[in-house]
């Protein structure tokens, strides 16, 4: 039973570890994701047996990914709350993803904007558009079902583009405001 | 105007994890080196190795069976860091024997691995909620060892670990613990109420209720504090 969870194991590692990883850097800041992944597959080999076979073990490597995450992201805001002594809870940081990696300030808004979602909604956000999952593997990774998935991916792309506009039209005056300035 | 269509795929190419990964790349063997020696993983790959033979090991299980419940075999587990086989019972088996010879002593290393499992996960959100209540105290300029601070302390107490019961909710634990999880469960969510109500006595205190998840089920370290 070692050498095939050996086996089994090194299988999880070749076929997802690059795309956990993507996750995680997607989600955290670049000196948390190393350790995030690393907790996956901690939780990989100590659950081998719960990991499904075929590519539903992605959906539930995922799965773990996003509570790692979650946690992470936990953490984070409470080193915040210590060092700003504040009694008041810190918001989440959505988008933790590292700074250096968003290119371009449309990107930069719209990541923006994705941080104004909905915790949940933000996720679907997410896992549709940048790991490319269909409703029922999201509906797995979050533990909703299908159908909530659909209403928060509707709504969250409805209120993702809202955010965008309210973001680009102050950004649009800001621009406007200091090139006056400068005049 | 900007379409919702277009906002979206604008965030499609926001992906942060489209620029260049620099991670080095490994093997799986070296990887799972790595997080041996940085963890502490329980063998769970190992521990059919060192399995004694098996009809040593039908002794062994039945030994086990009779000798100590689940809740003293979590209990162990759970204070035991090291990876390591159910250690239990070193009567040898006499009259039980017959009595329990349908036990498998598969099964009762499947309740030892997912009770070792599970305490690992709720020992760890609430090593992370024990952080949490540290750091409330701390901005909150909480003295612990002040008479007049009890209250705010237990009110902070509860309310972190109100914070997180949803966490410790959303685990899943094996069908083989699950029942016994559910009862756990129940007794670590009275805890925010036992800890804004002093004057509860018994098993309805905070000490109560420690006791019963640390002891009686095993759950060691997993309630964020003594009472004061």
């Amino acid at each position: 039973v070692g050498p095939d969870n050996d086996a089994r194991f090194g299988e999880l590692y070749r076929c997802y570890f690059q795309l956990i990883r993507a996750f995680c850097r997607r989600r955290l800041e670049r000196d948390l994701v190393d350790d995030a992944v690393a907790e996956v597959f901690v939780t990989a080999w100590r659950r081998l047996d719960s990991v499904p076979a075929g590519d539903a073990a992605l959906t539930w490597l995922y799965g773990v990914a996003y509570r790692e995450v979650g946690h992470q992201w936990r953490s984070t805001a409470r080193r915040r709350r210590l060092h700003a002594r504040l009694l008041s809870v810190v918001r989440r940081p959505e988008s933790a993803a590292d700074e250096s990696l968003i290119d371009g300030i449309e990107h930069r808004l719209v990541l923006d904007a994705a941080a104004r979602l909905r915790g949940t909604d933000a996720e679907v956000l997410r896992l549709v558009a940048w790991e490319q999952l269909s409703s029922d593997d999201i509906a797995a990774v979050l533990e909703i079902t299908a159908n909530a998935v659909k209403q928060r991916l509707h709504r969250a792309k409805r209120n993702l583009a809202r955010e965008y506009r309210r973001l680009e039209a102050r950004h649009i005056a800001s621009a406007d405001t200091s090139h006056g300035g400068d005049q | 105007m900007i379409t919702d269509n277009e906002v979206l795929r604008l965030f499609e190419e926001a992906d942060p994890a489209r620029a260049p990964d620099t991670a080095p790349v490994t093997d799986a063997v070296s990887y799972l080196h790595t997080l041996w020696s940085s963890t502490n993983l329980p063998a769970v790959a190992t521990v059919p190795a060192s399995i004694p033979a098996p009809r040593r090991r039908a002794r062994t299980a039945v030994a086990a069976v009779a000798a100590v419940s689940v809740l003293v075999l979590g209990a162990l587990i759970s204070r035991d860091d090291e990876p390591a086989p159910p250690q239990i019972g070193t009567t040898p088996p006499t009259t039980t024997f017959d009595v329990r010879r349908e036990v498998d002593d598969l099964h009762a290393q499947a309740i030892a691995t997912a009770y070792s499992t599970l305490s690992a996960q709720v020992r760890s959100i609430c090593a992370a909620a024990k952080e949490r209540h540290e750091a409330d105290v701390a901005a909150a300029a909480i003295d612990p060892a002040d008479p007049q601070a009890l209250s705010a302390w237990s009110e902070s107490m509860a309310r972190d670990l109100e914070e997180t019961l949803p966490e410790l909710r959303a685990l899943v634990a094996p069908t083989v613990i699950r029942d016994l999880w559910e009862l756990t469960y129940s007794r670590l969510a009275q805890l925010p109420t036992a800890w804004r109500n002093p004057n509860a006595t018994g098993a309805a205190s905070a000490a109560g209720i420690i006791h019963a998840v640390e002891y009686e089920f095993g759950l060691m370290d997993c309630t964020l504090g003594s009472p004061r």
